[in-house]
């Protein structure tokens, strides 16, 4: 071999979804899993997931991993790595060729700057209807219509409506904390910002018209216009 | 070209049938070759509004598996020469209506018919999915209740995402809202949704107001479409619908509550 040159790395902050398994139990596992597919079909969708085994690192063996892992298979996720403390896991992780990962908290976060990493935008030009469920994967969201009650609108970066907001909005739902939701009416059952969530019923009355929404301090703010 | 239109709603009792026929005759008196379709197999009852189920000896999944033609299985309308009917099945299954099978059906009363209505069944399911699946404009039928502009806000999405136009790309399915069943005396005591509020959560052109009226029972019971008996609130409000889905320019009416009588005015109630 001469001199070879090295592959373009290229670092990224990756989405990844932590699903956090704290029943050894292989069928009820499966269940959940189900149930939390069955939530946000688009989010899971061929998405790189980690197994986050932290509540079982006492009593973990192959044979437990393997049933998990084969449970995994039978629906649209992908597993790539374990989540949990390196000591327990290294071994498992050595073995089953996955990769490891700190299951603390926004470890993919970027720390020095607020700055939203440069995300693209996905448009939606037509209602969003009640039933319907969209996920801006990687991506702002920008709709330039109104979002039904019933209706689901999730992004990693902002949410903006350029309409009336009455369904669901999550933004920032891959621990991005400064992301925003704006839209030009407020209406909705529930907005939420990097997984801290509001509830219409802790929303202030009278709080229609054009609104911010975003984190400070964890605190969830809406601010009116 | 002929003209698909569904009649749906996503709820069920919401008044798509009794719409189904009454805009399907309006369209024939004012001239239009008009066919109806019952999508509603298993349940029928546009041929009872209609008057004709004692004629009923084909119907649709006959003609789809091929066990008639079509010109066997449609029926001429004893009262309006340009209205057909095309009844549904009483006894078969809903997955008796294939996609492939419906197309060829639509493609033949296409060449015979201006417009084709299709009267779809409750839900969002299959059978609502394959009665608007083709359609080129939908009236979505809906009562002032919020549990019904929920379902007609998801049939809509449905509109947008499932139909044969949305999935070829093609100009989105033409929107019509329908309000029926409209008690103005209870909108204005707060137990029903106004129109404005319907109007500005589905986002959709309104088309027509139906009142709430014992005229509609009273003809269903005669197998009359409302829309003969031109005396009646609602068969004025359908005649002025089918005028306005034909492109005219009329005000909407029977808005507002009856004015109350001297008794009750004096005594109050
Ligand atoms: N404007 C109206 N005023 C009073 N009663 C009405 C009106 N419209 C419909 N109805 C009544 O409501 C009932 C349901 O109507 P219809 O059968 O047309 O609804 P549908 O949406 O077709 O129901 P399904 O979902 O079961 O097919 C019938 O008894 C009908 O007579
Ligand atoms: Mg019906």
């Amino acid at each position: 071999m001469t001199d070879a040159q090295p592959l373009t790395v290229r670092a990224r902050m990756l989405p990844v979804q932590r699903l956090i398994v704290e029943d050894p139990d292989p069928d009820r596992f499966e269940q959940r899993l189900q149930a939390t597919l069955a939530q946000a079909p688009a989010l899971f969708n061929r998405a790189p997931v980690a197994l986050d085994l932290t509540a079982l690192v006492d009593n973990l063996s192959g044979d437990l991993l393997t049933h998990l892992l084969e449970r995994c298979w039978r629906h649209p996720v992908i597993v790539f790595a374990l989540a949990g403390p390196k000591e327990s896991l290294g071994i498992w992780c050595d073995e089953f060729q996955l990769a490891w990962m700190d299951s603390r908290d926004r470890v993919t976060k970027p720390k020095s700057s607020q700055a939203s990493p440069a995300l693209d935008t996905q448009v939606i030009t037509q209602p969003v209807r009640s039933g319907q469920q969209i996920y801006a994967r990687g991506a702002h969201l920008l709709i330039m219509n109104q979002v039904s009650a019933g209706a689901e609108v999730i992004a990693d970066g902002n949410i903006h409506v350029f309409g009336a907001l009455r369904g669901r909005a999550m933004a920032g739902v891959q621990g991005l904390d400064s992301a925003e939701i704006v839209c030009q009416e407020m209406d909705a059952d529930l907005v939420a910002i990097a997984g801290t969530y509001r509830v219409r019923d802790d929303m202030p009355e009278h709080s229609q018209g054009a609104a911010r929404v975003y984190l400070r301090d964890e605190q969830l703010l809406i601010d009116h216009y | 070209m002929a003209k698909i239109v569904v009649i749906t709603s996503g709820k069920g009792g919401v008044g798509k049938t009794t719409s189904s026929a009454a805009i399907s005759m309006g369209l024939a008196l004012r001239g239009h070759k008009t066919v109806v379709i019952d999508f509603d197999i298993g349940l029928r009852n546009l041929d009872i509004i209609m008057n004709c189920e004692r004629r009923v000896v084909f119907d649709f999944v006959n003609v789809i598996q091929g066990d008639a033609t079509l010109n066997q299985a449609l029926i001429k309308d004893k009262r309006c020469d340009n209205l057909h009917i095309l009844p549904a099945s009483q006894t078969r299954d809903k997955e008796a209506l294939t996609k492939e099978g419906v197309k060829k059906i639509l493609d033949d009363l296409a060449e015979q018919f201006e417009y084709i209505i299709c009267d779809s069944p409750a839900g969002i399911e299959q059978g609502a999915q394959m009665a608007l699946y083709y359609a080129d404009e939908a009236v979505v039928v809906t009562n002032p209740e919020v549990s019904s502009v929920r379902d007609s806000d998801r049939i809509l999405g449905i509109l947008q995402s499932k139909s044969h136009r949305a999935e070829n790309g093609q100009p989105p399915v033409r929107e019509h809202l329908l309000v029926t069943r409209f008690d103005p005396t209870r909108v204005a005591r707060g137990d029903m949704l106004n129109i404005e509020d319907i109007e500005d959560i589905l986002a959709i052109p309104l088309l027509g107001v139906i009142p709430e009226s014992q005229s509609v029972l009273n003809a269903s019971n005669k197998g009359m479409p409302v829309v003969l008996d031109e005396k009646s609130d609602a068969g004025q409000a359908y005649l002025d619908t089918v005028a306005r889905f034909l492109g005219e320019d009329k005000p909407h009416r029977f808005l507002e509550a009856q004015r109350r009588g001297f008794l009750k005015r004096v005594f109050g109630g």
